[in-house]
This record gives structure tokens, sequence and C-alpha cells, in this order.
């Protein structure tokens, strides 16, 4: 064990162990200059006049998009979950549709065609005095079976003219 | 005059039928097939000048659409006709350069490029051969770049994306075939299974003839495999995807104006749902904390199906068909082999599956991102 | 006149200067021709002698050499765009811009990207060459292997470039091709396996541990992805190739040249 070929070769496993384990750590930084995603999006009460199946799209640059479904309010993720491409709301489909390889969800964030294989992640909504607050930290997940969380949805009554 | 514009609409919407890729896949497939049969036919000067002449006119007339010649006379989409151009170039002088050196064969006679004891100087021979390959080279790019200028998009933003969203040109066969795939099978088993096979090669292919010349007919199953891999799985996607793909990805054909409002194409449903005909527990998700045998049990006939695709199809062949080459290959190389050939055949029937009957996925245990 | 020219010449030849830069004159009979392949250190990549066969233009089109050349093209005209360009997310767009008007003849960017492109085109071609030639027998199957590695890296240095010039199709081509990284099993956090790699529910593969974390620098494309790609780009890539390229000519060399029949 101890002569030269033997230390030799220890050294050098020891070595490219090392290596091979560390240098990818070191790819990955500890701190990041991303905006961590906690948007208030305003009154809840003027969300509950709002039609059922309607889009808004104000939010898109922070990432998600607020529709209104019949039980409520929920804010669904503008990422592709196939390969992250930005989605775009295609109202005359009523499907929001990939650009870079043809998926299209429905209105409940649903994947319907193409490659996506599962449904768009929702992000937690809140309410706090009043008002809306949407936070990107925690998604929900419709296979996993999130979808029932409490956190995933604004629970509303449908709208007076539904 | 109106008989004339009848006659043009009816080739231009015949056009567009023919190029769903499922048909021109079939063409081309059955084309490279008689292209390799006959090969000491059409490769022959004069009808190599026929079928170039014909493919000439075909493309002066489809150029004349303005619709066909906004696609495709984009900067980027230069170096595909360039390439498809070369590539024509180079599989017509390599097969015909193979049906001289059989022909010689067959005469008993050493291939055209023998003659290991026929040997030039470096200097000058091939350093000026060199030079000016080199010249010509330079003097083709200074002449590009001057011709066109290199594109450039709006800035990076990330609230709007290009619809359609292409990568570069190169790499839109890959894109393409991600229709087809899930993320990890087509962005990273599928491209490691080419590199992988692609350095097997040597290790597989140890047929003894042929090598330093070119042949066909004394390694048929070697270049028919490896052509039928690069033209219709690697170079006909890049086609597809850059040509026939528009807005949201959808399919267009040639003749047919992109719009970006078109109506979606069919639902895909997965395997399982088909024979089982349950889609809402799939909705609904079994949760991540459920039994690990339940989606197991809902994706078994996808299972059991590629099982039968991957493990008893070559076992059966190399006892009937491919006997032979097992018995010369061994067990090890026949096993790489087969495992190589199964997952580049699993490409086209993937594709075969979607276009015939709308499979999303063969089996879809979408709770541990596993879909194939 | 034309006297005299030839006396300068000869004089200029005979000098103790040009003599030690060319230790010969212009090659002319068989014995000088072999020494000035061996004795150039850039042509005796080749060997002093080939079979005829081998060098007809037919057998090679000059493929491999090309993709060389372009390859050097690349290098010259990457190098002065690196004057101008600033790989930062606030400059990147509009050092593009610029280049088009602050740069004479403002060719520089064409030739670098029309020239990727050829690179491509030349490499993959000479893949077919050498595949229907059936040169990669042995003894050279390993240089095959190497070939194929320098393929997928010529690929790589194109893809790497397409993100510096900071526009719509290189932010969503990249944010494509590093979602690709995220789904490769167990190592991705959207890959099969990765959400079985927990410790008490607490995934260890997450998006902020995971390749494409490592890729990027972040969890999405942004300025830390601008850099590590620019130097992938610039140096990791361009000298990883340089250094298979060295094993794929020295490779060819020993094994006598260009591929013959036995």
């Amino acid at each position: 064990m101890l002569t030269a070929a033997g230390v030799g070769w220890t050294a050098l496993t020891l070595g490219g162990t090392v290596g091979v384990l560390g240098v990818p750590r070191l790819l990955a930084p500890n701190v990041t200059a991303e905006p961590e995603v906690l948007v208030d999006i305003g009154e809840l009460a003027g969300y509950a006049q709002v039609s059922l199946g309607t889009v808004d799209e104000r939010f898109k640059r922070q990432g998600f998009w607020v529709v209104r479904l019949p039980e409520g309010l929920v804010a669904l993720s503008t990422s592709c979950t196939h390969l992250g491409c930005l989605l775009n709301w295609d109202d005359r489909d009523g499907r929001f549709k990939c650009p870079c390889h043809g998926s299209g969800f429905d209105l409940a964030g649903v994947n319907r065609e193409g490659p996506a294989p599962r449904p768009l992640e929702r992000l937690r909504v809140t309410v706090e005095d009043g008002r809306v607050i949407v936070d990107g930290r925690r998604r929900f997940r419709g296979e996993r079976g999130e979808w029932g969380h409490s956190e995933s949805m604004v629970r509303l009554e449908p709208s007076a003219e539904s | 005059m109106i008989a004339e514009a009848w006659t043009i609409d009816s080739l231009r919407e015949g056009s567009n039928w023919l190029a769903h890729p499922a048909r021109v896949m079939t063409i081309c497939a059955i084309g490279l097939v008689a292209g390799l049969w006959w090969y000491r036919v059409w490769t022959r000067p004069r009808w190599a000048a026929l079928l170039l002449g014909g493919l000439l006119a075909v493309v002066t007339l489809a150029g004349l659409d303005p619709v066909l010649r906004d696609k495709v006379c984009r900067p980027d989409n230069l170096a595909i006709l360039l390439l498809v151009l070369l590539l024509c170039f180079f599989v017509w002088r390599g097969l015909r350069q193979a049906a001289v050196n059989d022909d010689r064969a067959e005469r008993g006679e050493p291939p055209f490029e023998a003659g290991a004891d026929d040997k030039v100087l470096t200097w000058p021979h091939l350093v000026f051969l060199e030079l000016v390959a080199l010249v010509a080279c330079s003097a083709f790019l200074v002449i590009w770049s001057l011709l066109v200028r290199a594109p450039l998009e709006p800035p990076a933003d990330l609230e709007t994306v290009l619809n359609p969203a292409k990568a570069p040109w190169y790499f839109v066969g890959l894109q393409e075939l991600l229709v087809y795939f899930d993320p990890w099978l087509a962005g990273v088993v599928l491209p490691v299974v080419m590199v992988v096979g692609l350095s097997a090669l040597p290790y597989l292919d140890r047929n003894p003839r042929g090598s330093g010349y070119y042949t066909l007919r004394e390694r048929p199953l070697a270049v028919s495999v490896f052509l039928a891999a690069f033209i219709l799985l690697w170079m006909l996607p890049i086609l597809v995807g850059t040509f026939l793909r528009g807005p949201n990805w959808t399919l267009y054909g040639p003749f047919e104006p992109w719009d970006p409002h078109t109506e979606s194409p069919a639902e895909l449903v997965n395997l399982s749902a088909m024979v089982w005909g349950e889609r809402s527990e799939m909705e609904a998700g079994f949760g991540a904390e459920a039994a690990l045998w339940r989606p197991v049990v809902r994706e078994l006939p996808g299972i059991v199906l590629l099982g039968f695709y991957f493990l008893v199809m070559p076992w059966v062949l190399s006892r009937t068909a491919w006997r032979g080459l097992r018995e010369r290959m061994g067990s090890v190389r026949y096993l790489v082999f087969s495992v190589l050939l199964m997952g580049m055949g699993l490409v086209p029937a993937k594709m075969l599956l979607r276009w015939l009957l709308d499979v999303r996925y063969i089996v879809a245990l979408t709770e541990w991102s596993l879909n194939i | 006149m034309m006297g005299m020219l030839r006396r300068l010449g000869e004089s200029i030849r005979a000098s103790q200067l040009w003599r030690s830069v060319f230790r010969q004159g212009i090659p002319r009979d068989r014995r000088s021709r072999v020494l000035a392949v061996m004795g150039n250190v850039f042509l005796h990549l080749h060997p002093p002698e080939l079979r005829r066969s081998g060098v007809r233009l037919s057998f090679t089109w000059c493929l491999g050499g090309l993709t060389f050349f372009l390859f050097l093209v690349e290098a010259v005209t990457g190098i002065l765009l690196m004057f101008y360009y600033r790989p930062v997310a606030e400059y990147a767009y509009h050092d593009m811009v610029g280049l088009r008007g602050h740069v004479s003849f403002g060719l520089l960017r064409e030739i670098h990207r029309w020239g990727a492109h050829l690179m491509v085109i030349t490499c993959w071609l000479h893949l077919l060459r050498v595949f229907l030639t059936g040169s990669y027998r042995p003894p050279r199957e390993f240089n095959w292997v190497v070939g194929v590695c320098l393929l997928v890296l010529t690929m790589l240095m194109s893809f790497t470039g397409y993100l510096l010039p900071w526009d719509q199709l290189a932010l969503w081509a990249v944010t494509v091709g590093t979602n690709m990284a995220a789904a490769a099993p167990w190592l991705g956090s959207e890959g099969p396996g990765s959400s079985l790699l927990a410790v008490e529910g607490i995934p260890l593969v997450h998006p902020g541990s995971d390749v494409r974390f490592a890729l990027l620098g972040g969890v999405a494309v942004g300025p830390a992805a601008l850099m590590r790609f620019y130097v992938l780009h610039c140096v990791a890539l361009p000298v990883l190739a340089g250094v298979l390229m060295a094993v794929h000519f020295w490779r060819i060399r020993r094994d006598g040249g260009i591929s013959g029949p036995l």
C-alpha cells in the first residue's frame, strides 16, 4: 500500500473525485440577483366583478396571468411546462399557446395539445386586508394533486352575470 | 386562363397536402430505398443531370410563389439551402463513385482509389490543392457576407416572444423531435444516443471490406442505416421545422401563409387513457404520496409495448432474419447495435403514433416526470 | 531593368536574414520537397508522401481541412469582435447594433456568423465523406470518436455564440436549450428521478441546485448566463476544440495520412 505507485494512485483517485465533485459546485453561485416574485395584484373586490374566463395579462412580465375561473381566481405561470417558453394567450381559441413546440393549455391550465406533459403551474395566491397577493416562490402542480390546496386559488362565488 | 389558374391552385393545394410530415417522410423513405436500390442507374451523369434539371425546374416554379419565397428567403435559411444542395451533390458523388467501384469489383478489378504504391509528394500536390480550396472558401465567405446581412431581432425581452420561436437551424431538427418526445428524451437521451451511436460505429461495423473507398455493395447495411439516419431523421426534420412550421409551431403547407390564429390541432391522449378510457383520474393526479404501483399499473400497456419493442423484437430478430448478423457481430456487439437501432427506430415510430392515433405519450408517468 | 530586379532578388535570398528564416530555396527536386514538408512545423502535419487517390479532390473534397480553416477564420474574427463587444446585458445588444456602423466595412459579424454556419456544414459533410469511404476502420476507430466529439463541440460553439447578440431569438433559443438540461434524468429538477432524490421531504435537486442552475448561474436566462456563455464561447470550448483538433490531426498523420484501400 505504501509503495510509490500506491500513494500515487490513491492521491490521483482522491484528487480526481474532489475535482469531479467540486468543480460543478463552483459553477453554482450561492447568491443570485434574481428578484423574488411577491406581487400585490389589487383589490379582491375588483376581481369579484370580472366576468368568467377573463385572462388578465398585466402581470406577464412578472411571469403569471390572473385567470377568473368559475370556482375562483388563479395565478397561472406563463412558462410552458414543456421547455419553459413564454406562452401566448390566444383569446380566439381560448388557449395558452406555445410558440416553440406547439403545446396548448386551456383556461384552467390543463395541457390539451402538443408535447407538454403536465398542466401549467399555479402560483400561490393569498388575500391580505382585501388585497390579492401572488407569491411566485410557492407553486402548485396539478399532476401531483396540489390544486386542491387552499392557497392555489382564491375562492369566489360565481359572478352575478353567469 | 381560368383553366390555368385552376391548375396552379390545385397544384398548390396538392403540394400543401403532400407537405404533411407523415407524407414527406414516407415519400423520402421510399425515395431513399429506391435510390439505394437503383444506385447504379440514376447516378450515371446523364440521369443525374436530368434529375438535377427536374429539381431546379420544380424549385424555380415553387420560387415564383410569393408566400413560399417569403418563408425560404430569410438570411439564416441560406445555410440550409446551401447544405441541401451540397448534400445532394455529395450523396450523388458518393453513390456514383460506389457504383464505379462496385462495377470494377464485379469485373475483378481493384477499386478506383487503389494503388498503395502510387504515391505523390505532399509538396506541391496537396499543399497547392489546399491553398486553392482555402482561397475559394474565403472568397465564397466574403461574398456571402457582403450580400447578406447577419440578422438581428428586437432586443431580449422576457415579456414577449417571437412566434414561432425557432432554434438555430442546425438544432431545428432536434426542436422538431421535441414536439414528439418529452424533453428528457428528446433533449437529453436522444442526443446522447446519437453521439454514442456515432462514436460506436467503428466498433460495431466489423466488416473488413469497404475500407478506404466508396462502395455500397460491400457494406449495404452500414451505408443504408447511416444515410437513413442522416437524411430522414436529421436533415428532414430540419427542413420540416424550418419551412413547414409556423406560428404556435403549427403545421402549414409550403404555399399556406402563416397566420397566428389557427384552429387548434387535435387533442392528444396518452396511450394509457386510450386503453383504460379515463382521463379524469390523470388530470386530478394521484399525488406524490400515492402508492408507487398505481401509476405503474395505469401505464402498463405502454410499458409492455416498449418492453416488447426493445427486448423481445431484437431477440426474435436475432433468431430469424438477423441470425447471420448476430453470429458475425457476437452477442455484446449485437446487443449494443440492436438497442441503438431500436432507439433510432423509436423516433419514426412515435411520430407515426402521433400522426395516426394522436398519441401523446406511450408511457406517461407524469408523477415522476417520466414520459416516453 | 529586369536584370537589376533579378540581381536584387538573388542578393535578398543570399542574405543571412533570408536564409535564417527559409533554410532552403524553392524546393525543386524530390529531396528538397520532402525536406520542405518535414522541416516545416505547419506542413509536417502531412506526411511527405501521399497516395495519389487520397490527394484527388473528388475523394476528400478538402472538407476536413476547410473545417479547420473555418475554425481559424472564426478565431480571428472572434478576437476582432471581442474588441467591440461587452457581454453585459445592458450593452450587448447596443454593441451588436453598433458593429454595423462603427466598424469599417461592417463585415465582422457577417463573416463570423456565416463562417460559423459554413463550419457546421463542412463538419457534417466531412462526417458523411469519412463514413461513405469507410475511413473509420482500424486503426482509425478512435480518431472517428475524436471527430464526433469535435462535431459536438462545433455545434456547442455555435449554440453558445447564439446568445451573445442578446436579442429575442437568442433569449428564447437558449431558454429552451438550457431547459433541456433541466430535464436530464437525476441531474435536472424537471427530469425523471429527481423527485425521488429527497431527504425527509426536502428535495436535493431543485431549480436552485440542478444542472441548469450551474449552466446559467441562475434559474432563468439573465446577465449571469450571458457572461457564462461568453466565456464558454470565447475561451473554454475553443481551447477544448483546439486540443482535440491537435489529437485528431496527429492521429491522421500517425495512421499514414488520408485513408485509402488496403
